[in-house]
């Protein structure tokens, strides 16, 4: 599989770290997005930041990204087959919500702790998640009201 | 009263998700109503505001030690930068997808007898954000994006995702 690892605008040295070690063995391919992180993979090429990361989603058979909600309901919405991983490496709880949501609908796999990310890298292969349903947003009308009335 | 008495919006949002939010509800706004905009960000203005100003990150996702600094600095220039919008522009509500960097400009509107409008992280499911608890209280029109949410804030309304 072609697996493209991205972290949004938020640094996750660990999952980079436990990919790498992942990557040295690993029959699948990697390539990845660290942001600002510190830790440069050696056994896949990676980049900071880029603005238009579509091609690379396009291109990846499975997407690992970290549990930020800008990053997954993009995924979503192109259909990917994506594993959310929680970052361990922040202070605050701001992921936990959403990896609880999209584990819990089966929109995703969902690795809470990076020693299971290379099990989790396997289950993928054969992993079929639930179509995506998003409510779109229907508020608009109000808002315009309140603004400008 | 102000420089340019046209009248316009001030839109606020962060980095990251919380700016694609707002990407999305500007494009759903502009479908059905022309209007003429400022914003404050803690990144660069991709969306052509009139005038557009850059504040700090809010929150320090990788040291608990430096909230108590971050949030005296952050209310301190969103004040400033709020004060300095309000001279120039006639600005007649706000609009945010937050995080924090929208409760001292939204308070100050409201006090002025300006709309404020909060829209919740499409992020938060279970638990409520300590910015989304303050604009609850401030905002006039408050909404979830996940009908989940309205367990936590039960006054306000549902809206579908953006």
């Amino acid at each position: 599989m072609k697996l493209f690892v991205t972290v949004g605008n938020t640094r996750f040295d660990s999952l980079f770290k436990a990919l790498d070690k992942i990557a040295a063995t690993s029959k699948h391919e990697f390539i990845g997005q660290i942001a600002d992180g510190s830790y440069i993979p050696d056994n896949f090429p990676s980049f900071t930041f880029h603005n238009d990361i579509s091609a690379h989603i396009k291109e990846a058979d499975a997407v690992i990204c970290h549990a930020g909600a800008g990053s997954i309901f993009r995924l979503l919405e192109n259909e990917k087959k994506i594993i959310v991983v929680f970052n361990t490496d922040r202070v605050d709880e701001h992921q936990r919500d959403i990896a609880s949501f999209v584990e819990s609908e089966s929109l995703a796999l969902t690795c809470w702790e990076l020693a299971h990310l290379e099990e989790l890298i396997e289950q993928l292969v054969s992993f079929t998640p639930n179509k995506y349903y998003k409510d779109d947003f229907h508020k608009v009308d109000n808002i315009i009201d309140c603004l400008f009335s | 009263m102000p420089k340019n008495s046209q009248p316009k919006l001030l839109l606020i949002y962060g980095k990251g998700g919380h700016k694609e939010q707002m990407k999305r509800l500007i494009a759903k706004m502009q479908e059905q109503h022309s209007f003429e905009f400022v914003s404050m960000a803690d990144v660069t203005d991709e969306f052509n505001a009139v005038e557009h100003l850059q504040c700090p990150e809010p929150r320090d996702k990788f040291h608990l030690w430096k909230a108590p600094w971050q949030l005296a600095h952050i209310s301190a220039v969103t004040l400033i930068q709020t004060i300095k919008l309000l001279k120039n522009h006639n600005i007649t509500g706000i609009v945010s997808t937050g995080p924090g960097m929208a409760v001292v400009p939204s308070l100050i509107l409201r006090l002025l007898g300006k709309k404020v409008i909060y829209i919740e992280s499409w992020s938060r499911f279970y638990t409520a954000s300590a910015t989304g608890i303050f604009m609850y209280r401030i905002a006039n029109q408050f909404y979830v994006q996940n009908i989940t949410m309205l367990a936590k804030y039960p006054k306000a309304t549902y809206s579908g995702r953006l």
